[in-house]
């Protein structure tokens, strides 16, 4: 007898204590924003008021209520593409650590890959210029036909010839 | 008589490449260079035609949106402020005031949120009690029409649509009323 009533107890605890977890559980996740996946998208933003620091680095204000926004998103239950699409739309695109690949920023892409292939031509070129002897010039022989000069220089050496 | 010529030899298609890629290079810096040359600051557009600009209002306006092209004829006061800017807290309480003063002799007032939260943006505004018409600057448009060094940085726009005082930080009561007072008895055309 006494033995069942402590399995009627046990089973009543365990069912109290598993209902109370199942409650607390999903609040708990709810208030706990994940601060990898803050990090993470944050990594790829820019501090929107200073110069060069990533959005994950800074201390201002103004990045933390920025990376507390990111956990708001992510808690709405967007992707970590829709909440950077959030504050492309929100500020630009200069809050992007990569500026993206289209439009006029795609050229911030394309140049610097224009300008090696560039350097390299101008080195190939003149490595090889340099690596080859100097070519001699290319010669002709030319027979120029009688002209009014022809004429007259002849005329001059013929009076000039004392033999 | 045979005579001995030189020919100069002919380009070759790589020397006509390397030189076609470095003067396309100088073109593009010279049109980067042109760009930032364009790029003006906001004291640059003293006395200048204001950029127009339109942005959504926050949520507790009636209006949805403002376009500043569409208030000629009124003066125009567009004060850029963050709820995380500490020089903005300063003249908060005294812009409300102004334009509770004002808004009844035509002067309007248009705040934009610059690179703000709006949870953070809204509550600034009910703690220094700001009524005039504010919204979140969508993409930072009209920051950089306007060339903003920071915030808060004041605009005072007159009825033709003209810029007659940048006021970089923020403003004090005596110069605003000022300003104020010669937007709205300067006569517009």
């Amino acid at each position: 007898m006494a033995r069942t009533k402590f399995f009627i107890n046990l089973i009543f605890v365990t069912s109290v204590l598993v209902t109370a977890l199942a409650l607390l559980a999903p609040v708990s996740l709810a208030q706990d924003p994940d601060y990898d996946a803050i990090n993470r998208i944050a990594q790829k933003m820019n501090c929107p008021t200073c110069t060069g620091i990533n959005l994950a680095d800074c201390r201002t204000q103004t990045c933390a209520q920025w990376r507390d926004q990111i956990g708001d998103l992510l808690a709405k239950g967007m992707t970590e593409d829709e909440v950077l699409d959030y504050f492309v739309n929100q500020y630009g695109t200069q809050v992007l650590q990569e500026p993206p690949k289209s439009g006029f920023t795609l050229w911030l892409w394309v140049l610097p890959v224009l300008m090696i292939i560039l350097g390299a031509g101008i080195l190939f070129y003149t490595m090889r210029k340099w690596a080859s002897p100097a070519a001699a010039p290319e010669t002709v022989t030319v027979t120029p036909g009688p002209t009014a000069s022809d004429d007259y220089l002849s005329q001059v050496e013929k009076d000039l010839d004392f033999d | 008589m045979e005579q001995t010529l030189t020919q100069p030899k002919t380009t070759s298609p790589l020397r006509n490449i390397v030189l076609f890629g470095g003067l396309l290079a100088v073109l593009a810096l010279v049109a980067i260079m042109a760009v930032n040359l364009q790029k003006r600051e906001s004291v640059d557009l003293q006395n200048q035609q204001a950029p127009d600009f339109t942005i959504p209002l926050f949520a507790q306006f009636e209006q949805d949106s403002v376009t500043l092209s569409e208030l000629r004829g009124q003066p125009v006061v567009v004060n850029f402020w963050a709820s995380w800017c500490v020089e903005c807290y300063k003249e908060a309480e005294l812009l409300e005031q102004a334009w509770q003063d004002y808004k009844d002799q035509g002067v309007v007032f248009i705040g934009i949120d610059h690179l703000d939260t709006e949870k953070e943006a809204l509550a600034y505004m009910a703690k220094y009690g700001i009524t005039y018409p504010s919204g979140p600057d969508m993409g930072d448009k009209a920051s950089q029409a306007y060339g903003i060094t920071g915030v808060p940085e004041t605009f005072f726009i007159d009825k033709n649509g003209n810029i007659i005082h940048v006021q970089i930080g923020p403003i004090e009561r005596a110069p605003l009323y000022t300003l104020l007072n010669k937007l709205v008895t300067e006569p517009g055309s």
